[in-house]
């Protein structure tokens, strides 16, 4: 091994800690929008028709942005005669490009992708799906395909790397890691919900992301007598606060939101029982018999697959009444 | 149409400045490369060395709408800078009145053609500024690539120089 590369491992180990610090930056986006869930479709270039191997990349890679949008960014699909289009050409606006993207959001885009063959000054371009058995040094076009739409939907470039970002500032060839990668990173998805909101009150979160949550919470009533029984309802949301402003409100959906109690002027809570989705987005409930004078509260942990933060509610007491006493307003049995 | 080839005979560019110049350049004193007016190109970023000022090459861009993707560039077609000795930090800067927001500086040995061993040098983000100063690599011939994010949400740039760090 050549000294110069062992000076290179050593300072990659070394600095291994700065690799990190690459790690979790959202993808930067356009600020022009398509609008949300549009359906934007694209031709083949009249004169720059894709070969067909390269047109079910380009299709492949476009279900891969729909599939992995996780976000309400523009679905994109082929249909001839559309007003934006894909071009496989020997002539890009870059000649160094091996593709090139442009937008009008939200009218047109356009794409090229550079024919196979094309020398460079560094080679010769080989796309993957023109083999049988793809050899190193290839691009896929499928990854290729989805960069661009990455560009197409607004995501500029990120030093993150696959798997978190598939909007690398490097074309990677085979056989380097998420060189064909087939979904967009959760860096890419980030950008893509703070600009176009989550697909579904029952989305992940991007694991980009770190949203603070908000739980609103009551009860049916503050006091019963015995054998009574008491509904909770929760809210669950984005709070209001968060940075990302087009996500601040949204209800979420699906998630695990635990009921607890402690006895009256306790510390500790303790887990009744997970409540259940209702109706509403965002909305839990829950129906207890209580066997006693308890605080309540709805609780939240932040899960470990999702880029939120986790948030407990207001506390809510809830009384037995005993006795043959009048009951107060509130009160069930 | 505008090429990497085709602004070859002035990307990189290397202009010599007075032999007593030892310091950095003034900004103001800054020539312009062709580069800078081409529509719809990022600003080129260079490498400020002692009596020179040297142009990247351009490589991947998002720059108000339009997308340019390119691989880890050949080093043996970019023009080789030395770094005189000495030096501890690289400095990069933008032409005068362009800023950035975000950088992210990593280098590769040059003999490493598509950066198999890419080792991060610095990065960082904060206000918009013209220029950043980061750590020179060690002893060798090196690629070096500086990623920066424009700022006013302009988009981003990556450039490369081919440096000698003796």
């Amino acid at each position: 091994m050549k000294p110069v590369s062992i000076t290179a491992m050593a300072l990659a180990c070394l600095l291994g800690a700065a690799q990190v610090a690459l790690a979790n930056q959202i993808t930067p986006i356009s600020s022009r929008d398509w609008q949300q869930d549009q359906l934007v479709q694209y031709r083949w270039k009249a004169d720059s028709v894709p070969p067909d191997w390269m047109q079910r990349a380009i299709n492949g890679a476009a279900a891969d942005s729909n599939r992995s949008r996780r976000s309400k960014a523009a679905r994109l699909g082929q249909r001839d005669g559309s007003d934006s289009w894909v071009a496989y050409a020997a002539e890009l606006p870059t000649t160094a490009a091996i593709a090139y993207a442009s937008r009008n959001a939200p009218e047109t885009f356009k794409v090229w992708l550079r024919t196979h063959g094309h020398v460079f000054d560094w080679g010769v371009l080989r796309w993957c799906q023109f083999f049988d058995s793809a050899p190193n040094g290839c691009f896929d076009a499928r990854t290729a395909a989805l960069h661009e739409f990455g560009h197409v939907q607004g995501l500029g470039h990120t030093s993150v790397g696959p798997p978190d970002s598939i909007m690398y500032t490097t074309s990677l060839q085979k056989p380097k890691a998420g060189y064909d990668q087939r979904d967009f990173g959760a860096c890419d998805v980030a950008a893509l919900q703070t600009r176009y909101e989550l697909l579904t009150a029952s989305t992940a979160v991007s694991t980009c992301l770190s949203l603070g949550t908000s739980l609103s919470f009551a009860a049916s009533a503050t006091s019963f007598v015995t054998g009574g029984s008491v509904t909770f309802t929760a809210g669950l949301k984005i709070a209001d606060g968060v940075a990302h402003t087009r996500l601040a409100g949204d209800p979420l959906s699906g998630r695990t939101v635990l009921l607890q109690r402690r006895p009256v002027g306790g510390t500790t809570w303790t887990t009744h029982g997970q409540m259940q989705t209702a109706a509403a987005e965002g909305s839990y409930r829950l129906a207890v018999s209580p066997d006693g004078t308890y605080e309540w509260r709805a609780f939240f942990a932040a899960p470990a697959n999702e880029g939120l933060k986790g948030s407990g509610s207001a506390v809510i007491r809830v009384t037995r009444q005993t006795g043959s006493g009048s009951c107060q307003s509130g009160c069930v049995s | 149409m505008i090429g990497r080839r085709g602004l070859g005979w002035l990307m990189p560019v290397a202009l010599a400045l007075a032999a007593s110049c030892a310091g950095l350049p003034e900004a103001a004193s800054w020539p312009r490369v062709a580069a800078d007016d081409a529509e719809g190109l990022p600003p080129i970023a260079r490498l400020l060395l002692p009596g020179a000022v040297v142009a990247g090459e351009l490589g991947s861009f998002a720059y108000r709408e339009a997308y340019s993707d390119t691989p880890w560039p050949d080093a043996r077609g970019l023009t080789p800078v030395s770094v005189p000795a000495g030096r501890p930090q690289l400095t990069f800067a933008l032409p005068p009145g362009n800023h950035f927001v975000r950088w992210t500086a990593t280098f590769a040995a040059a003999d490493d053609p598509s950066a198999e061993m890419l080792v991060p040098l610095a990065d960082g983000s904060g206000d918009a500024r013209e220029q950043t100063r980061v750590n020179s690599p060690p002893a060798g011939e090196w690629v070096v690539q500086l990623h920066l994010t424009f700022a006013d949400s302009d988009g981003d740039a990556t450039y490369y120089w081919r440096v000698a760090v003796p």
